[in-house]
């Protein structure tokens, strides 16, 4: 097998490969730069390349490695972050172009601090739609990021590049960030598994916020086992995001194995069984039939619960923008512009009342936890659409694209529950589409073992798209 | 009691942008005015729900952090 076949592989076997000799860090990280500089000029996933570090990282490994000495769980594993993450000696761009004026990063993210720390090779700053505020992967600044199974559709936003970088082989594990979908759209979309982590699990420390009320930090990656390797060495608290708890890491090892029996598992139905097209249908029906699921579970007011969560970043984000709005409105891609122009017109009851139904909410899903250990939902009612679609029907009527693509998911992040997205090719399908496996709070555990069951029967996988098939 | 209607657009627009400080293109008011519709809309809806007295707001706080 050559290095550039190896790079197929997921972390843990990427790692793998290198103890055991099979490959230097030096020729993992030559690989890995030489897929990105042929196949990112297609597929648009990364904004900037840290090669030099790259290379620089994996001699040291390799040095490690020579010496006899223990190597770091994710030793020579590829992986990015998507450009809201501070990179030391990059302007953390956010998908903007105002914030590429600032002064580069004098320190990376928490989170890339730690995969680093765990062996990782950085690779560069992903790709995304601008400040977050995105369903799409499109970019008004950087152009869109493309979709690896079919260049001419969208990766899903807002960490469009983290689902194109790693369904392109050009990284093994890459970090998104996620407010109302935007790790689990790409990974719908892309085909890549995602965890989105209860929020507060994983530090944001260091990255540029969206709305600090619903930012969630967490992995997309290749295979199951590759969302706990990482999951596992980003745990911990931290001082820099006042939202990361001060819980003790609780690393899952190799509990993703533990199977599901015993597991009361139920498929939601109400608000998450409207607006469904024949691939959600479809991907929902192969998990829920793998994993023998017959249940169905109604968590209510989903709908308002999405609106909440609607409202909520409007005003937040308005907020957080309105320094720039105010000295430099023309600079921001029009779309995403006007929707913050917007949010800060609010009237404050609104925003009000939505975190206040927050708070309702959270207690009806926690009511639903008593009876079931795991819901299932589709990540998103359509597989990719193709770049530039405005328009979808759901349910016979015709509605504006952008919002819709996170129905399923925005009702879910708002209550800050932790999701995997396992990504389901259904027979015949030529794209993915993932199906969101839901958990209490802090049991991240249970939603990676029924992802991992998913997995092993083969209903849910990430391979590597073909290139320039 | 009147019951709520989701507001004018154009009016809140007017009511509330100067207080802003954002320089709004006349261009950009229509796509603003849409976006407020739609946020008005679910306001409304869930503005409708009897929230019980007792249900605090969630934000996110935590003392001596």
């Amino acid at each position: 097998m050559s290095i550039a076949e190896l790079l197929d592989r997921d972390a843990v076997g990427v790692t793998a490969a290198f103890a055991t000799g099979e490959a230097s860090a030096a020729e993992i990280a030559a690989a890995a730069i030489a897929r990105i500089a042929a196949r990112n000029p297609v597929l648009n996933a990364f904004t900037d390349v840290t090669a030099d570090r790259a290379r620089s990282h994996a001699a040291a490994l390799d040095a490690v490695r020579a010496a006899g000495q223990a190597l770091p769980p994710l030793a020579a594993a590829p992986f990015a972050a998507k450009n809201l993450f501070d990179i030391a000696g990059l302007p953390t761009r956010a998908g903007s172009r105002i914030n590429r004026d600032r002064p580069p990063a004098t320190r990376d993210a928490t989170l890339v601090e730690r995969l680093e720390a765990a062996g990782g090779l950085l690779l560069g700053g992903l790709n995304m739609g601008e400040y977050a505020y995105d369903f799409t992967g499109e970019n008004a600044h950087d152009g869109p990021s493309r979709n690896p199974h079919d260049p001419t559709r969208m990766t899903g936003g807002s960490s469009g590049g983290s689902g194109g970088a790693v369904a392109g082989g050009m990284a093994s594990i890459a970090l998104g960030s996620d407010t109302n979908g935007s790790i689990r759209v790409p990974s719908s979309f892309c085909g890549t598994f995602g965890l989105k982590p209860t929020y507060g699990r994983l530090s944001r420390g260091h990255s540029f916020p969206f709305v600090g009320a619903l930012d969630h930090v967490g992995p997309l990656a290749r295979s199951v086992r590759d969302l706990a390797a990482s999951y596992d060495v980003m745990q911990g608290p931290d001082a820099a995001d006042p939202g990361c708890s001060a819980r003790a890491p609780e690393p899952i090892g190799q509990g993703f194995e533990g199977g599901i029996t015993g597991l009361r598992i139920a498929r939601l139905g109400g608000w998450f069984a409207r607006h469904r097209l024949p691939e959600s249908d479809a991907a929902l029906a192969s998990a829920c039939a793998a994993l023998g699921v017959t249940a169905e579970a109604e968590l209510p007011e989903a709908e308002r619960a999405r609106g909440a969560a609607f409202l909520i970043t409007m005003a937040e984000a308005a907020e957080f923008h309105l320094p720039r709005l105010r000295e430099r409105p023309g600079d921001f891609d029009p779309a995403v512009r006007d929707r913050l122009i917007a949010g800060a017109l609010l009237p404050a009851t609104w925003v009000q009342t939505a975190q206040r139904f927050r708070r309702w909410f959270a207690d009806q899903a926690a009511d639903l936890f008593r009876r079931h250990d795991v819901l299932l939902a589709p990540a998103t009612p359509m597989s990719a659409p193709p770049l530039g679609t405005a328009t979808v029907t759901l349910d016979g009527v015709e509605m504006p694209l952008r919002p819709n693509i996170g129905v399923y998911t925005q009702p879910i992040s708002f209550i800050g529950l932790p999701v995997v997205a396992a990504p389901i090719w259904s027979a015949g399908a030529a794209l993915p589409l993932a199906v969101q496996v839901i958990a209490p709070a802090w049991r991240e555990d249970l939603a990676l073992r029924v992802a991992r069951v998913l997995e092993r029967e083969g209903i849910a996988r990430a391979p590597v798209a073909p290139f320039g098939a | 009691m009147s019951e709520p209607t989701p507001p004018d657009p154009e009016a809140l627009i007017a009511a509330m942008l100067p207080a802003t400080g954002i320089p709004c293109d006349p261009a950009w008011r229509a796509a603003v005015a849409a976006n407020l519709r739609v946020a008005g809309a679910i306001a409304t809806n869930l503005q409708a729900f009897p929230l019980p007295d007792s249900v605090e707001p969630a934000p996110v706080y935590e003392p001596g952090r």
